[in-house]
This record gives C-alpha cells, structure tokens and sequence, in this order.
C-alpha cells in the first residue's frame, strides 16, 4: 500500500465530523423514544400541580397577575424550563465520568476527532430530541390546563435561540465538572449540586421575579438563571427583555466554560499521556 | 521502503500511589504518601516493515498495552523513541490516527441500537473519506467480509462474531496503513473465530496491511502472524519467526496409536515404560498415548521400535501453542525474579 498519509482537515471538517455524531445520536435515542415520552408523564403531573397552586394563589390574594405574570403565562413559563431541565443529558454526564474513571478516554483518543467535540455532538443529539419532545408534550399540557398565551413568532424564535446557547453553556460546564474524575473518582455529588443549584437559582420552577427580593438579588447576580430563566422568560415575555443582552451574558458564560473546560482537558491529557490514566 | 513501525530503546514507567494500610498508615499517607515506581516497558527494539504480521504476546502486566497505547500516540515513552509510518505517535496523533486502525474485542465502536451501516456512515465523515471512495470502499467491505445480510440490521440482534465482522469492517473504511488488534477474537466460537482469521489474512495479503495483534489467543498468532515478539515485564523475551518459536521450543513430541490388539496383551509395553525420553500418558485398550523427549530419545529411535508392533493407526502432534508461551513466560519469570529485586521508591 503506497501514496501519501491522509491529513486531517482543519476547523470545518471538526464541524462535519460533530454534526455526523449529533445525527447518528438523534437516530440512536429514537430508539428510546418510548422511554423519552413515558417519563413525559412527570411534566404533566408537575404543570397540573403548579396550575392549581397558582390558581388557589391568585384567589386568596384576588389579584389578575402574579408578580407581573398570568397564570397562563407562569404555566406555558414551567412548561419551557422544565423542556430544558428535563432534556438534560444524564447519560453524557455519566459516559464521560466513566470514560475518565475507566481510562477509556484513551482510546476514543486513537480517533481523528476531538474528545470535546465528540461529547459535545452526543449531548446536543440527545438532548435536542428531549427538548423537543418535552416542550411539545408541555405546551400542549398548558394549553389544555390553562388555554393558550399569545406567542409572537419573534418569542419562540428568542427562546428557542436563547435555549440551545444555554445548552451549549450546560455542556461546557458539565463536561469540565464531568473530567474531574480523573482525580476524583466520581463527580455524581458535584453534577447533583450542579443541577440542584441550576433549578433553585436559576429559576426553573419560578420566575426570578417571584422570588424574595434578597434571593433575587443572589439568582441574578449568579449564571444559573442564563440556563433556565432568561430563555424561559424570553420565550413567554419577549416584550419585557431583549435577546441581546441575554446572548451576550450566555456567550460570556459559555467562553468561560470552554476556557475552564479546555484547562482541565489539558491537564487530563497531560496527565494521561505521563500515566494512562 | 521505510518501516512501518520502528521502536528504539523504548521505555515507560509509572509512580502509582502505594495505599497503605490501618488508620495510622492512612493518616500517614495523607503528609507523606508513598509511591512506587512500575517499568511498564523497559529498552523496547522492535522493527515492522509494510504488510508485515507481527504477534506482540505476553502475560498481563508484560507491557502490551503500554506499546500499544505508545504506538497509537495516547501515551508518552519515558525515554526511547518511537516512529509509526515516519511519525512520531504522541506528536502526530491525529494525523497518525487517519492512516492506522484499532479494532479492541472487548472495546464496540459499533452504535447498539443502529444498523452498523449508520456507523460506517459516521466513521466516513470521522476519517474524512470522499464521498465516492467511501462509496466504492464500503460495497467492497461488505462483499469481503459478506455483511449484505447483516448491514441494515441493528448491532444487537447480531451474534458476536457478526458484530466483530462489522467491527473490522467498519475500521477499515478509510484504508488504513497499519491495524492495531487487541483480542479480536476474544469470545467467539471456533467458527466464528476461524472466519475473522481468514478475512483479516485475506486483508493483510491483498491490501498489504501491516498488522500488530495482541492476543492470548494461540490460534490468532499462528494463523493471523508470520513473526512473534513475546514480552515480559517489558523486555522483549523471544523476536523470531512463529515457525522458529515452534521448532526451537518443541522438545515434545505427542504419539497416538491405535493398535490391532488389546494394550494389556503387549508384554513390551513395560518395558517401553523403562525406557528413558518416554513417557506413556494413557493405555488404554486398543489405544496408547505416549509423550517422546526429543533431547534424549530421537523420533527415528521411537519409530523403528514401535514399526515392531501392530499398528492399526499412528498420530504424531506438537504441543500446543499455549504450552511452548507458557513455558517461556515461566523461564523469563524465574529470571527476572533472580535478577531483579524490589523497585519501590
């Protein structure tokens, strides 16, 4: 066998090789679609719970809005943070942790594609389905239980936007969190605090408006509420904020996390090529 | 032709923690944990040329891995040096990716729940293959490796072997230049085993496929290799050709007769049993197994004594393979143990 080596193409081709892992993944979690929609049963049962405490909320104080929400809105709101909450790829979490734990790492690492980047395309396939999947089952539960609110096109096309940024952000994040296991072992405990911290202070359940007025203070001065609260607000209330500031705020957060993210990567390859693993 | 893969003194040590024992041990571990130094590979020379099939065989913890893991550019030597296709693995790595292939028997890069024909699909855009040459390239590796039946079927419905035919395959997509084989055939039945073998010698001749196979599979190296290199605690042990291992190391020969009278009625069968270089392993009946010393009784002596008795049937067997690697394995051990002492630091 004789000719020249292959060469790797450069930045375009890493795009290629990404999209082609997001399409296969897509194609391998229709065959957890089952599983997908039955655990769909937990938006319904939590938006039919908040739709009836809003309601018994909005009666003992006989007031038309709730710290500037309708109730229509506060559910069609729930129902856009729990699609994003919901779709979160638990899975990728515990591959990668596994991968780091194992030493698997390294043979993934014999391939022509980027460690990140490979992991990037498996948690957008998964959760892009998840998402959808979610949100549609949702916005049809809050149509029935508490009617329609007026979406303008520009609203969803906001929230949506400012929903796959947050995904991005999610993954730098979990992903740095996740290569941890090389000197801890296991990194369930940080990715359960993580989480926890991104429902509670990132608002998924309420608005950061609802909140009392020292804990908003703390929500808004943290990054959570960029992962669940500015695109949920975006997508119900798009009169009330701008899509600018909000992808601004998300690409400083997402530069920061490649930037830790690609810091721990090196001293994992670092450490991996000095010791394997 | 410059070598597919040459190794020059190669070497690669690990300090791994020492965990210590009883509360005071553990406390003490936290201020002054100590650490042992462990030489995974120690002065490797190894040299492949193109389309060569080399064995690289050792007991767990010989240092196989390591090499490997050097060679395909995921880890760093300590010292030595290393070239694989004129590269140098821990620089070059993704460009050395492109051109070789790893297939891992206990490793699937196959997606489950998809038909393999969806990862054949990915690896294309993952090895950046034109689209026509992947094209042409896969109609050819499902015609060699005969996968029409299987193709658009998903990756678990499939049997092993099935799966391990695709998996190679699928790694071969983008027209490697050398393939790293750990265990291919690890799990798999004798058919299944025999039919991997032939595809991957069929690959190795037509394509000139240089292959490097770890395996504890005696079979593998003698059907898949022409040479063999047998490591332990990372010093090369034995380089020579497959042929040369079992002639250099068959000092045993297995005879099987089968008689026309019954065992019990030969009065020389005692005395066979006195005769030094001999030894009788079963008699049995019509039948007799007897295990010859070739350094102290040679086959011609045996043959000329046993052309005396009525034989219905005579079978002459090597050991098998598995037993010549052990007895090296057991020789170098006892070796290194007078020659070495303890390495922690």
């Amino acid at each position: 066998m004789e000719g020249a080596l292959r060469e790797p193409g450069g930045l375009f081709a890493d795009v290629d090789k990404t999209v082609a892992v997001i399409r296969v993944t897509l194609a391998s979690r229709f065959a957890y679609l089952g599983e997908m929609l039955v655990r769909t049963i937990f938006l319904l049962l939590i938006l039919f719970t908040f739709a009836q405490l809003w309601r018994a909320t909005q009666a003992s104080q006989n007031v038309s809005l709730l710290t500037g929400f309708t109730i229509a809105q506060l559910i069609w709101y729930l129902a856009f943070t729990e699609a994003i909450m919901m779709s979160a790829p638990a899975f990728t979490e515990l591959e990668v942790d596994r991968e780091v734990r194992t030493g698997d790492i390294a043979y993934r690492l014999a391939r022509p594609l980027s460690y990140p980047l490979y992991h990037l395309g498996l948690s957008l396939g998964d959760r892009l389905l998840r998402f959808v999947l979610n949100l549609t089952v949702g916005c049809a539960v809050a149509a029935v239980l508490v009617g329609s609110i007026s979406l303008s096109p520009a609203s969803v096309v906001a929230g949506l936007l400012a929903a796959l940024v947050a995904f991005l952000v999610d993954w730098a994040w979990t992903f740095a969190i996740s290569l941890l296991a090389f000197w801890l072992e296991d990194t369930t405990g940080i990715h359960l605090l993580y989480r926890r911290c991104v429902m509670l202070l990132g608002g998924m359940l309420l608005p950061l408006e609802a909140y009392p007025s020292w804990l908003e203070r703390v929500a808004r001065a943290l990054p959570f509420q960029y992962i669940m609260y500015q695109p949920g607000r975006l997508f119900v209330a798009p009169e009330a904020t701008n899509l600018a500031p909000v992808l601004l705020g998300q690409g400083f957060l997402l530069a920061g996390g490649i930037a830790v993210m690609l810091a721990i990567y090196r001293l994992v390859q670092s450490r991996l090529s000095a010791q394997g693993g | 032709m410059p070598a597919a893969v040459q190794i020059t003194d190669l070497c690669k040590s690990f300090t791994r923690r020492v965990h210590q024992t009883g509360a005071a041990g553990k406390f003490r571990a936290l201020f002054r944990p100590r650490q042992e130094t462990v030489h995974a590979v120690r002065g490797l020379n190894l040299e492949m040329q193109v389309g060569e099939s080399l064995a690289l065989v050792g007991p767990n913890g010989a240092g196989k891995s390591t090499t490997i893991k050097i060679l395909t550019g995921i880890l760093h030597p300590t010292s030595g040096d290393a070239r694989v296709l004129g590269l140098v693995p821990w620089r070059q790595r993704t460009r050395l990716a492109m051109n070789i292939a790893t297939v891992f028997g206990q490793r699937s890069q196959l997606w489950f729940h998809l038909p393999a024909g969806e990862t054949f699909d990915l690896l294309a855009r993952i090895y950046e293959i034109p689209s026509a040459e992947y094209r042409a390239r896969r109609r050819e590796m499902i015609r060699r490796f005969e996968l029409e039946p299987l193709i658009g079927t998903a990756v678990r419905k499939l049997s092993l072997g099935e799966r391990m035919r695709c998996e190679i395959a699928a790694s071969l997509l983008h027209r490697p230049r050398i393939l790293f084989l750990d265990e291919p055939t690890i799990g798999l039945d004798v058919v299944a085993k025999q039919e991997i073998r032939s595809f991957i010698r069929t690959l190795n001749r037509d394509e000139e496929v240089t292959v490097l196979l770890t395996s504890h599979d005696a079979g593998d190296i003698e059907h898949l290799c022409k040479r063999v290199i047998i490591i332990n605690h990372g010093v090369s042990v034995f380089d020579d050709r497959v042929s040369t291992l079992k002639r250099r190391y068959l000092d045993r020969k297995v005879i099987s007769l089968r008689l026309l009278e019954e065992t019990a009625d030969r009065p020389d069968l005692s005395a066979l049993r006195d005769w030094p270089g001999v030894t009788i392993l079963t008699a049995r009946n019509f039948g007799i197994k007897l295990e010859i010393d070739t350094e102290v009784r040679t086959m011609a002596e045996v043959m000329a004594r046993l052309g005396e008795w009525p034989l219905a049937d005579i079978t002459i067997e090597d050991p098998p393979m598995e037993e010549i690697i052990s007895a090296i394995y057991k020789s170098a051990q006892s070796a290194s143990r007078t020659a070495s002492g303890g390495e922690a630091t």
